[in-house]
């Protein structure tokens, strides 16, 4: 039996308290590849607990610190599974804000992802700095557009990570005309910047070997319009459910190898429809599900590239976030010109009591895929449990079958040298935009 | 021109919270220096950054030295002596992210750059520093302000 262990997607060696226990491994016996594990260091599980026995306000603060780069997606879907509990109804302005800081957060996430991670495995280089040189206007481009999605978010958030201002019924501060008319002039400047990561995606085919008809999830917006809010999920096979029922239809168990849980779709009980099924979620999954409901300038996009878009290949999720960049910049402009003309900075959080309790789940679209939360509040206004799915989570056992395609493949083609099939591996992983230990960052002394 | 003071890290992490712990200390001696907090993310500094003539990074250590101990390098030391690989598929290591802002933002690239870091004991998911890190709080906020005081008088 060979054992090919490829650890660098994590880099294993870079938290010493993950060491040994973070990587992917891939069992290969008799040249076909027997198992695939992804040990990941996922942290939803430590905030589930320490926020029980916490405020209800002081909780929705602490989940945020589950991904950096997801904070505004946990902290609007942890206030909104608050407001759930507690019958709280937010105003249509609140809902608009909400809406422009969760589409920031995609912005930001998508740039990041596309421009610093992705393109310099697809491009050929070592890591985004040594792109600079050949590449420093695609790179510059990326900043802008990272630094407007930052920059929505600190406008409304009043704060540039981990937004305070956003209130269980509202929001602290509102921000101004001003603010929103700035908003909406730069994010007009960059509409053209917003399709260079599709023009670079358009130069790479998706790889064949990776080619398989999977299950997708996706909230299914009530308005019409593409956008991270929806009273129902809905899924590939044509079933659908309510958001709020998550717990029902989204089955979570514990695998030996992996700090996160893994998570399988329960079709509805009925024999008829199958055992739960592993299913994937994400860019690729909205886009399959809620294409027709893109801007015109990203539909066109889309509809002239729909080899880049296919629902069977994980990297076609590259592309779809390259389409939700040209979307998603449409409709933040759309969102920031209503608002520079109409927001009204006197409005005030909506009411509640938090003595009343209850129980509220609620379920979005964060930038890698569905987020849902239920919070119980006891009486005393406080946490009495809680449970948060990660997309990373419910998309791990899928991602593990495409990484056990990809090596399969390249064994089938006589490649067993672990520094070339790693790569090969890494690049199918990075595709679905994991969130893989998004709580640590430090640096090592050389 | 203010010098600006940047903590990099994860206060959920134990002693990845290192340099909250230390902009929090520095905060609290009243030093003249604008403060900010990027979590995790030091590309943000591209928003924040802009117009510093001084610009320090506090973040946590892994090598270097026991745990608990102050290192700190400025310049080119800093590239010389610190590396912060890809940790994982979805972030960028601060000084690689540092270095492409550097190469594409001339405010940036003009800045005088200071790294004061301690070395960390315990990565690992919970709250608050490890007791021989938290000790080393004070230390390094003194390296800090040495470093606002001579950035001061080099501006006269």
């Amino acid at each position: 039996m060979k054992h090919v262990k490829i650890s660098r997607p994590i880099l294993v060696d870079h938290v010493a308290r993950i060491e040994g226990k973070a990587g992917i491994e891939v069992m290969v016996s008799n040249k076909q590849v027997s198992s695939v594990q992804i040990n990941i260091f996922e942290g939803p599980r430590f905030f589930e607990a320490i926020t029980v026995g916490k405020k209800v306000e002081d909780a929705v603060a602490v989940y945020p610190r589950i991904c950096s780069f997801c904070a505004a997606a946990h902290k609007i879907t942890a206030i909104e599974a608050a407001e759930a509990a507690l019958g709280v109804e937010a105003t249509d302005q609140t809902k608009k804000l909400r809406e422009l800081l969760y589409i920031g957060d995609y912005i930001e996430s998508h740039a990041l992802h596309l421009f610093f991670l992705a393109f310099p495995d697809l491009l050929g280089y070592h890591d985004a700095l040594s792109m600079v040189g050949d590449y420093g206007d695609m790179v510059k481009a990326g900043i802008a557009l990272k630094d407007v999605g930052a920059r929505i978010q600190s406008v409304i958030g009043a704060r540039h990570i981990h937004q305070e201002n956003l209130l269980i019924g509202g929001f602290g501060k509102i921000p101004g005309k001003a603010q929103m008319g700035a908003l909406k002039d730069e994010l007009a400047s960059l509409k053209s910047a917003s399709e260079l990561a599709s023009d670079i995606l358009i130069n790479f085919s998706n790889w064949k070997e990776l080619d398989s008809p999977r299950l997708h999830l996706a909230i299914e917006p009530d308005d019409g319009r593409y956008t991270m809010y929806g009273s129902h999920i809905h899924t590939s096979s044509d079933t659908s459910f309510p958001s709020k029922d998550y717990k029902k239809h989204i089955l979570e168990h514990v695998v030996e190898h992996s700090f996160a849980k893994h998570c399988r779709y329960d079709h509805g009980g009925s024999k008829k429809k199958g055992e739960p099924s592993i299913f994937t979620t994400g860019a690729l999954s909205r886009y399959t599900l809620n294409k027709r409901m893109l801007t015109n300038r990203a539909k066109d996009r889309a509809i002239m590239n729909k080899d880049h878009l296919d629902p069977t290949n994980p990297l076609s999720n590259n592309f779809a976030q390259a389409i939700e960049l040209i979307h998603y910049i449409d409709l933040a402009h759309t969102l920031a010109s209503e608002l520079a003309e109409t927001i009204d900075e006197r409005e005030e959080p909506a009411k509640y009591d938090a003595h009343k309790g209850g129980i509220g789940a609620v379920a979005t679209e964060a930038p890698r895929g569905l987020l849902a939360y239920l919070l119980e509040i006891d009486g005393t206004g406080r946490i009495k449990s809680a449970d948060v799915i990660t997309p990373t989570a419910m998309f791990l056992p899928m991602m593990e079958k495409d990484v056990g395609r990809m090596a399969q493949s390249l064994v089938d083609g006589g490649i067993s040298d672990p520094s070339i099939i790693a790569p090969k591996l890494e690049t199918v992983v990075r595709s679905y935009d994991p969130c893989v230990s998004c709580s640590v960052h430090v640096t090592t002394v050389k | 021109m203010r010098p600006l003071l940047v903590s990099i890290g994860n206060p959920f992490m134990m002693d990845d919270g290192i340099g909250q712990a230390i902009l929090l200390e520095v905060k609290d001696r009243d030093v003249e220096a604008d403060l900010i907090d990027l979590g995790t993310d030091i590309l943000r500094l591209s928003l924040h950054g802009e117009g510093y003539n001084d610009i320090v990074i506090l973040d946590s250590l892994r090598g270097g030295g026991r745990p608990g101990e102050v290192l700190s390098f400025s310049g080119e030391g800093i590239g010389r002596s610190l590396e912060s690989k890809m940790r994982s598929a979805h972030l960028m290591g601060s000084i690689e992210a540092l270095e492409v802002l550097r190469s594409i933002k001339p405010s940036l690239k003009n800045a005088r750059f200071h790294f004061v870091g301690i070395v960390a004991g315990d990565i690992s998911i919970g709250e608050g520093l490890t007791e021989e890190v938290r000790r080393a709080v004070p230390e390094a906020a003194d390296i800090v302000c040495g470093i606002v005081s001579s950035a001061r008088d080099a501006q006269g």
